[in-house]
């Protein structure tokens, strides 16, 4: 009889473990805790969001960046959505197509909206003209370059390339640097593992030779004279070895981080993240190891940048709307939050131009860089509930390009596959 | 000339034998070393040419870095759920098994067959139905998902085990409770299960083993880290963070894997006999 | 033996938690699985429509799926034929009368309960690029030079799947061998011996034939098993590079729960149950029956 006790016993503790949940939670989740160096902003916003609002409780859901979207697609599914949802200006119209986020226009001011550049908001609104997310760490997105190896590779580190030539050039030369003790120097940290965001990051490259990936009708396609352009000139960096072969995120970072990378692309963020990685042995500022340039001008002049901006939505489930507001106006516009999320991260902390040109963001070099850049950034292009997928589609075709194969029918193929995935 | 030359040439049989046995093992065992042998390198010397295999320096750093209240969370959430999971299967999976075994009726056989092929059944064409199923229950991120998810992949062989112990085990003792008037029910707790310890051990530690390991379930039914098991876990939070910290990684490995090494290294016996026994019979 | 008719509330008692847990966890989403796979079934979607065979047409149309088949047949199938070869040839040396077979045996099965999820994170570390042992070793012996991308090769990438799915696999093949060769009785090895067989003829004609239904279903039950495994192409190799290892379970997957086309999963689902039973059942009919 102990036994089938004692297993009825282990059973119902194990399957009546209760889930908590009072009426005066509000559940943030994000990746905000997945990072070392930005939990104690986290826990800043939560301290003061709970003094603010006496007898609520603040939770914190960490979900890594990776999986963010899934696992808000599986809470919002499974009835246990969080009232925060950290995204990303791609993901919001996968959320929103499935009834997961609340409109937000309601639950702000028009002055409080009115500190938002239009451009931002405009892409967070949707087709029945409402908001449904707000930005809020804007990330236009900059070539982080090493000024040691440019220098080595017999370069001026105070001059940046201005035009793509220049810019293959420098990382050619950086690549045929000699490998140290440590591995051999890239040119390019180029991100061509098998996942989306891969093909992701290859659209600042093609913004930069003046094309786009959803053309003037709203069509989402690949096979066009700039993209083919764009991926032709990553193509020789590939193949003549100075990219690495199918590095992921993480790892072309922990390449910049140790000094075997010429050029990266990152946000503002990337300042906080070489420094982290690093143990502080590198140091990002005009005349240190790192510094930030706009990538090149396209052959027609024009100038642009995409935004892989950090967005914070409210979930259509949410008891709690106005609480969920009030953390959100916290993050947003409380200059001791911004200014602490700044100093502690290095990150462009919020999408308020009053609050950008003044305090220690104001007087820093290294985010006002940024700040010139957001005159010109558009954020991530394709507004579609299937982002990821279609993005999915391309990853093959795109690592066929970088291991030399031919452009054109690759990207054919690659739009083939999305207007199949479409069709359904 | 004292050892004649057959026996010489057994000697040397006999020492190539030994030798290509203890290659082989090293062979499959060189992965699990070397992660221990790295797990125990501070960072920078996990970049050395050539390899070291024994560190010059010991730190035990790593280990102590994966000391937080995230991964303790989910080694909670993992032996609950592997727990849960062992005790359900192998409970029902003895029921059924003794039913299978002792009961004589047509269709024992086929429902065998169907136990034992629903082991084919695609997973993850399983859990789209499941997925729904869950939500309407209400059990979508709760540990019953896991658990009788988990149930179910590892029933068939639970029962598979523990009806080849039954077919084997004697009936005297059985027949001589019903002699004295007990109940069947009652002589299946009492006398029955008793006698069947060390399959229902097998059958425990393979749920637990395959629970421990599950990756899908976990990734797709919770949605929060306080009720995530470790694969999905580590999936979501850890791989993000560590990339390039490869000693970290290792220790992290080596600490996910503490569990079930123990329970085998104790267990081993007990599992290889139930396994073997049915597998050689059927 | 009892029978149902003397006691039927025992028969109903010992029956009902196991059918109600399969019929409703197994038998219940497999049916309903298969009726989804001719709908348009999504969470993305309010309403469900039939769709005839749409979903399969889609996916016989679809070249990548034709790879995923490919891939799937070579991993699975070479990971199966390794794990089974290597397992017997470790389960025969260690019947070959040495002593601590014990501790042999026990050291090897510890690979078989190492984690998948570990796994995924040693083989990233065995076969990174520039520090992983594999590379190293290969370096030393002047076999490659510099580096070598297992993870950026199309035509390596599978190959650090078929490791990692033969190695754990190998312990448990060894373990049913070994069984059932100490289960051969020593007479019949003995009377071979005295009739002057050597030892490669006696595993012909005798160890291996005994052996062969038995090894032929540990390998059966291994091709299962590596058809359903998941977690080494989703976490170490994300099914690439150019999705060269892209298996039906993670398609099936990533269809179901990231693109959330329940339908498409649906019928991926079917058409892997489908390989299944009718690998099963040429199986059967033309490797079990033979030997019996």
């Amino acid at each position: 009889m102990k036994y089938l006790y004692s297993s009825v016993l282990a059973l119902t503790m194990a399957t009546t473990i209760p889930q908590m949940s009072a009426a005066e939670d509000v559940v943030y989740s994000g990746w905000l805790g997945t990072y070392s160096y930005l939990e104690p902003v986290a826990g800043k916003m939560e301290e003061k969001f709970e003094a603010n609002n006496p007898g609520v409780d603040f939770i914190r859901q960490d979900v890594p960046f990776e999986k963010a979207l899934d696992q808000a697609t599986v809470a919002h599914l499974g009835g246990n959505a969080s009232d925060l949802i950290h995204l990303i200006p791609g993901w919001v119209p996968a959320l929103q197509a499935i009834g997961g986020l609340a409109p937000l226009d309601d639950l702000f001011t028009d002055e409080e909206l009115a500190q938002i550049p239009d451009a931002a908001l405009e892409a967070l609104r949707f087709e029945d003209g409402k908001l449904y997310a707000l930005p809020w760490v804007p990330g236009p997105v900059m070539m982080f370059y090493n000024r040691n190896l440019l220098e080595q590779a017999g370069f001026d580190p105070d001059k940046p390339p201005t035009t793509w030539d220049e810019l293959k050039e420098m990382i050619m030369g950086v690549c045929a640097l000699p490998a140290g003790d440590d591995g051999k120097i890239y040119g390019l940290a180029l991100r061509s593992w098998s996942n989306p965001n891969a093909v992701q990051w290859s659209i600042p490259w093609i913004y930069g030779f003046g094309g786009d990936v959803v053309d003037g009708d709203g069509n989402i396609k690949f096979n066009t004279p700039e993209t083919r352009a764009a991926y032709s000139w990553l193509q020789d960096i590939s193949t003549s070895g100075c990219a690495p072969d199918g590095f992921s995120v993480g790892e072309t970072r922990n390449l910049m981080a140790s000094g075997k990378a010429g050029f990266i692309l990152e946000g503002p963020w990337g300042r906080g993240l070489f420094n982290n990685l690093s143990e502080n042995t590198i140091k990002t500022g005009a005349d240190g190891d790192i510094w930030v340039a706009p990538l090149p001008n396209a052959p027609d002049g024009s100038h642009r940048t995409i935004g892989n901006s950090h967005v914070i939505a409210i979930s259509s489930a949410s008891k709690n709307k106005e609480l969920a507001a009030e953390f959100v106006k916290l993050i947003l516009f409380d200059q001791d939050i911004t200014d602490t999320y700044f100093e502690l991260s290095d990150q462009v902390s919020t999408p308020s131009a009053a609050l950008l040109a003044q305090g220690p963001m104001g007087a820093d070099e290294f985010t006002q860089k940024f700040v010139e850049e957001l005159q010109v950034y558009n954020e991530s292009p394709i507004k579609h509930p299937k982002f990821y997928a279609i993005l999915d589609q391309v990853v093959p075709e795109y690592q066929r390009i970088l291991k030399g194969a031919d452009i054109e029918s690759s990207l054919e193929t690659a739009d083939k596959q999305i207007e199949r995935l479409l069709s359904r | 000339m004292s050892v004649s030359a057959p026996i010489l040439r057994r000697r040397a049989n006999q020492a190539a034998l030994y030798l290509s046995v203890c290659t082989l093992v090293l062979i499959m065992l060189i992965p699990i070393g070397w992660m221990l042998s790295t797990s125990f390198k501070p960072l920078r010397d996990v970049f050395q040419t050539p390899p070291q295999w024994i560190p010059d320096e010991i730190t035990f750093k790593n280990y102590v870095a994966q000391f937080n209240e995230v991964l303790g969370t989910l080694m909670l959430n993992s032996m609950i759920v592997a727990v849960g999971a062992a005790v359900l299967a192998t409970f029902v999976g003895a029921m059924t098994a003794y039913g299978i075994s002792r009961f004589r009726f047509k269709g024992g056989a086929l429902l065998m067959l169907f136990f034992m092929g629903s082991l084919a059944f695609p997973v993850p064409l399983l859990m789209i139905s499941l997925y729904s199923l869950f939500v309407k229950l209400g059990l979508l991120n709760t540990y019953a998902a896991l658990i009788l998810g988990h149930t179910a992949v590892t029933i068939p062989v639970s029962i598979w085990l523990l009806k080849n112990f039954f077919d084997q085990l004697p009936r005297e003792v059985e027949e001589a409770a019903y002699v004295d008037g007990a109940s069947p029910l009652k002589v299946f707790l009492f006398v029955v299960l008793p006698m069947a310890r060390p399959a229902l051990a097998a059958s425990a530690i393979f749920v637990f083993v395959v629970s421990w390991n599950e990756l899908l379930f976990g990734l797709t039914f919770t949605s929060t880290t306080d009720m995530r098991p470790l694969p999905a876990g580590i999936t979501l939070v850890f791989l993000q963070e560590f990339e390039g910290a490869w000693s970290e990684m290792m220790a992290l490995a080596v600490m996910v894997s503490i569990p079930v090494l123990i329970l085998f290294f104790f267990f081993q016996k007990t599992f290889l006999r139930g396994v073997t026994a049915g597998a050689v019979k059927g | 033996m009892f029978s149902i008719r003397r006691h039927p509330v025992f028969f109903v008692v010992l029956f009902a938690p196991a059918l109600l847990l399969v019929g409703g966890l197994m038998l219940f989403p497999i049916v309903n699985g298969i009726r989804l796979s001719f709908t348009n079934a999504s969470p993305l979607r309010a309403e469900t429509r039939f769709v005839g065979v749409e979903n399969f047409i889609y996916l016989f149309e679809d070249p990548r799926f034709w790879e995923v088949l490919g891939n799937t047949v070579y991993i699975c199938g070479l990971s199966t034929i390794f794990c089974t070869i290597l397992g017997l040839v470790v389960a025969l040396l260690l019947d070959s009368g040495i002593r601590f077979v014990g501790f042999f045996r026990a050291a090897v099965f510890q690979v078989w309960v190492v984690p998948w999820i570990v796994i995924a994170i040693l083989w990233g570390w065995l076969f990174n690029d520039e520090w992983g042992i594999v590379n190293q070793f290969l370096r030393s012996t002047g076999i490659i030079e510099g580096q070598m991308a297992w993870m950026f090769e199309p035509k390596l990438a599978p190959w650090v799947v078929i490791f990692a799915y033969s190695w754990r696999a190998v312990p448990f093949v060894m373990v049913i061998a070994l069984a059932a060769l100490q289960g051969i009785p020593k007479e019949v090895n003995e009377a071979a011996e005295i009739d002057g067989a050597g030892y490669l003829n006696r595993l012909r004609h005798i160890t291996l034939p005994l052996l062969q239904n038995i090894l032929l279903v540990a390998a059966l039950l291994e091709a299962v098993r590596f058809l359903q495994e998941v977690t080494i192409p989703l976490v170490l190799t994300q099914g690439g590079p150019i999705g060269a290892t892209n298996v039906l379970s993670l398609f099936t997957y990533k269809a179901a729960f990231t693109e959330w086309d329940f339908g498409l999963a649906s019928a991926a689902g079917t058409v892997w149950l489908l390989f299944v039973i009718v690998f099963a059942g040429v199986y059967n009919r033309f490797l079990l029956r033979k030997s019996a």
